[in-house]
């Protein structure tokens, strides 16, 4: 199977042509804010897709205004997608509100998809230049379960020795990948309340996508 | 949204990435005044806010520009059109500079620091994306594997990243870089087709 994806808003034109372009694709996941007009738009593109014999989903997105949440929405159904062994051909990001756009983008970087950029004026399909990789391949298999334990732990406020003890770690060992995570900036230590000798670390939850 | 970056984003320097038009309005004579207020020096760097790879173009030579200089470089995403916003994220990743995006607060995006587009790829595909001059036929890329061992495998690796693709010539298959590719050649520091 071979599926696009793309955020909408109101102007089904910005995703209709990547439609056309792709080869052999024979599913569309849309994405759009939960608006009588994105609905009206999505609405048009499934006639299209109809008329073409593609299959056709909308996930409507509760709040396009967030940017972290429409990442999380649309990272989801990349994976479930790919889980089910279907090959996301392309991103179109050119719909929806800038966070939706902005989101997509993340993800597709992140899941390294092809994605596409739509002229508003010429709908000229724009290629982004992304490798089909991984991003999160940039961290150990260490740093990804360290980063994981602190975000389970939610995410801030854990020294090293904790760490170490809940993990069954050695100190050191943590301590070498907790500076490797500092260093990529996937990870703050600040110095501990009432101890400032001590510091703790602390993971902003956005690094969770990072991490699915 | 610049004025709540500028609040909640530590710095001892101010670049704002817009247009020239934009640069007549109210919005950017008030960021321009906070910034003389707070003592730090304000630049301005203007890009096309209707073409997303020649603002993300000019985004990662200032970035680049910056880290050369040592100095630390955080992006704010939020402010500006879609399209600036966009180039702005992107250019951020394939940097590797800090990127905020500022609501309520303000959020770090999962960009890694100093992690670049091109450091996913092996050295031996970082050399072979290297020895693209104008396209290789599989016949040298065999001739060549006997020499470098493990190169066809980096193609073949390259290939699934869409740095390189193949093209039937006649009866001959050749390797060419894509547009992707070239971009990843500059990246390495060397001139590619785009």
């Amino acid at each position: 199977m071979v599926a696009v994806l793309g955020t909408l808003g109101y102007r089904p034109q910005s995703l209709i042509p990547t439609i056309r372009s792709t080869a052999g694709v024979d599913h569309v996941v849309m994405f759009i804010s939960a608006t009588a007009r994105s609905r009206e738009a999505a609405a048009e593109v499934g006639k299209y897709c109809s008329t073409m014999e593609i299959g056709c989903d909308v996930v409507e997105l509760d709040d396009a205004f967030d940017l972290m949440m429409v990442a999380e929405r649309v990272q989801d159904e990349v994976l479930r997608l790919r889980r089910s062994g279907e090959d996301v051909a392309v991103f179109n990001i050119a719909g929806g509100t800038r966070l939706m756009s902005g989101a997509a983008l993340l993800v597709c970087i992140l899941e390294g998809l092809n994605a596409v950029y739509v002229h508003d004026d010429t709908y000229e399909e724009i290629a982004l230049p992304f490798l089909h990789m991984r991003y999160s391949s940039a961290l150990t298999p260490m740093e990804r379960r360290i980063l994981l334990h602190i975000l389970e732990r939610g995410g801030g406020g854990m020294s090293q020795m904790e760490i170490a003890k809940e993990m069954g770690l050695h100190k050191a060992t943590v301590n070498h990948h907790v500076q490797q995570l500092f260093r990529k900036g996937a990870v703050e230590m600040l110095a501990k309340e009432g101890d400032r000798r001590t510091k703790t670390v602390r993971a902003q939850d956005s690094m969770r996508l990072l991490l699915r | 949204m610049v004025i709540r970056a500028m609040r909640a984003i530590p710095h001892d320097r101010l670049v704002i990435i817009t247009s020239e038009e934009n640069t007549r309005s109210e919005d950017f004579a008030r960021i321009l005044e906070a910034g003389r207020m707070a003592g730090a020096p304000v630049e301005t760097l203007l890009v096309d806010k209707f073409d997303l790879m020649s603002a993300f173009q000019a985004m990662v030579e200032a970035f680049q520009r910056r880290r050369t200089a040592r100095e630390e470089v955080a992006v704010n995403i939020s402010g500006g059109t879609q399209l600036l916003s966009d180039a702005a994220l992107l250019a951020a990743f394939h940097t590797g500079v800090e990127c905020y995006h500022i609501a309520e607060s303000a959020r770090r995006l999962p960009v890694l620091r100093g992690v670049e587009i091109t450091d996913p790829l092996s050295k031996g595909q970082k050399d072979a994306l290297l020895a693209f001059e104008d396209g290789m036929s599989m016949q040298q890329a065999m001739a060549m594997s006997k020499v470098h061992q493990g190169l066809m495998e980096d193609l073949m690796g390259l290939r699934k990243a869409g740095a390189i693709e193949s093209r039937e010539e006649g009866d001959r298959v050749r390797l060419y870089l894509t547009r992707k590719g070239g971009r990843m050649l500059r990246s390495l520091g060397r001139r590619g087709q785009d």
